[in-house]
């Protein structure tokens, strides 16, 4: 077992983690990329194009075939379903650990390595007032938020994450500026922290902070990064409004945290990101690619998880020119590059 | 697709604009029966599952222990009061798994006395 997998939340009994298991199944059933039920719909439009001789070029034609073979809907209810299936079970297990819980996160906020910066004073904006894929409390109301939504990652990942492979996987290639130097960092939006120790793993001279909005998520990204020994600094601050200094920062970093909040807070964030960099700073960005760059089944799909999966800012930011933000605010793009997978690209830019 | 319980739970939950978000238990089946029985279906794979899991776990355990056999098993009567916990499982289980039934009632009430 790796140290990031023995820092998974345990549940309270085995029938959780069985049933917990079981949904993990589900997802792997629906979206295995050789063998799922998402591949036999690919399968199936393949073919129909193949016979009418013509591509899907909408949403609106390929949500009329998902709903004229109820293909749609019985998958959407299906990800639902998992989805609340999910949940349920994962506030159920933690909750009878409820006080020994909070108790840990109490014990590690003044140890080290890293600070804890926690604001008594901080306001939630009203666009984070959204239960993020259907996560109860979202974020930032409840104070195990951290734990469930770690262990709702383990599912959400099929267990492919359970050593932060995905963060440290996207951190590895992250560049570095034309001169070499590399001494500070920010992470935006650093939720557990997963990028914020995997930055620090690929830059080890730096000092690396991670900030978000949510003060349960913090105090459970430092009890994390403590246990692991890796030494972060998180801050309860706004990615909008971050507090740190003009031109501190070398590196700027965000995973998946544009399609999570408003367009409009997404151009406030990245004239900040351009006030905190300094000349020659990089900013690096992986989030979802632009709907102009996906197909009408993608589109399709990701219309089912903004309206059914609680990601309400999802379509404003693929719809948005993220370019044009950068360019606005005085960064200049020096690559775009997709993962891979087909629904994530990666920015880099240069202040 | 229905939403469900939309209405205020909308607006709650995008303070922003963005895609308005289904609300509590959305009916995504045309058919709101279909939709309860492949949930059902769902939950009940998922008890299903959870005691197979159980019983693997267990019967390992217990054989590798030497403490039974599978023919133990087999072959085991239960005494009254067991019963009696095995029927009080019996009746939790048919909660959990039929509880979507309830819900499609409970709906339609709302529905029919707002009519």
């Amino acid at each position: 077992m790796t140290p990031e997998q023995a820092l998974i939340p345990e549940a309270s009994r085995r029938a959780d983690t069985a049933y917990l298991d079981f949904v993990e199944g589900i997802r792997e059933f629906v979206l295995n990329e050789r063998d799922g039920l998402d591949h036999d719909i690919d399968q199936l439009f393949a073919a129909l194009e193949q016979r009418r001789g013509k591509a899907y070029a909408s949403y609106d034609e390929v949500a009329e075939v998902m709903d004229r073979t109820a293909v749609g809907p019985l998958r959407n209810r299906l990800m639902r379903t998992q989805q609340e299936m999910q949940w349920r079970r994962i506030v159920a297990t933690l909750e009878p650990k409820r006080a020994a819980l909070e108790a840990e996160l109490t014990s590690y906020e003044e140890r080290g390595p890293g600070e804890l910066l926690l604001d008594p004073a901080f306001q939630t904006p009203d666009y984070a007032n959204v239960h993020f894929h259907l996560q109860p409390g979202g974020y930032h109301k409840d104070t195990l938020a951290g734990y469930l939504y770690h262990y709702s990652t383990k599912v959400f990942f099929r267990g492919l994450n359970d050593s932060d492979a995905i963060h440290k996987g996207a951190a590895k290639p992250t560049p570095v500026p034309a001169d070499g130097q590399v001494n500070r960092i920010l992470d935006l939006g650093c939720s557990i922290g997963q990028s914020t120790t995997a930055l620090k793993e690929k830059f080890p001279q730096a000092a690396v902070w991670g900030i978000d909005h949510s003060a349960p998520m913090l105090r459970y990204a430092h009890r994390r990064s403590v246990s692991l020994d890796i030494d972060v600094n998180f801050a309860q601050r706004l990615a909008e409004d971050n507090g740190f200094p003009d031109g501190h920062f070398d590196l700027v970093y965000s995973m998946i945290l544009f399609h999570e909040i408003p367009t409009r807070i997404a151009e406030e964030v990245v004239q900040e990101v351009a006030r905190v960099l300094r000349p020659g700073g990089l900013f690096v960005a992986h989030d979802f690619v632009s709907s102009n760059n996906s197909t009408p089944l993608q589109l399709y799909h990701r219309e089912f998880d903004c309206r059914y999966n609680g990601e309400p800012y999802a379509q404003q930011f693929c719809h948005s020119d993220f370019q044009g933000m950068m360019e606005r605010a005085g960064l200049k793009l020096q690559r775009r590059i997709g993962d891979g997978y087909g629904f994530m690209n990666t920015w880099w830019a240069e202040r | 697709m229905s939403d469900g319980q939309s209405g205020d739970g909308y607006r709650a939950q995008t303070p922003e604009g963005g895609v308005p978000l289904a609300g509590d238990d959305p009916i995504l089946l045309p058919d709101p029966a279909t939709d309860a029985l492949l949930r059902m279906v769902t939950e009940l794979t998922a008890e299903l599952w959870v005691e197979r899991d159980r019983r693997m776990v267990l019967e390992d355990v217990l054989v590798d222990a030497g403490v039974i056999s599978s023919a133990t098993l087999e072959n085991y009567v239960p005494p009254e009061s067991r019963r009696q916990h095995y029927r009080d499982e019996r009746d939790a289980l048919v909660q959990s798994v039929f509880k979507e039934l309830r819900r499609v009632v409970a709906t339609a009430a709302v529905r029919e006395n707002g009519r």
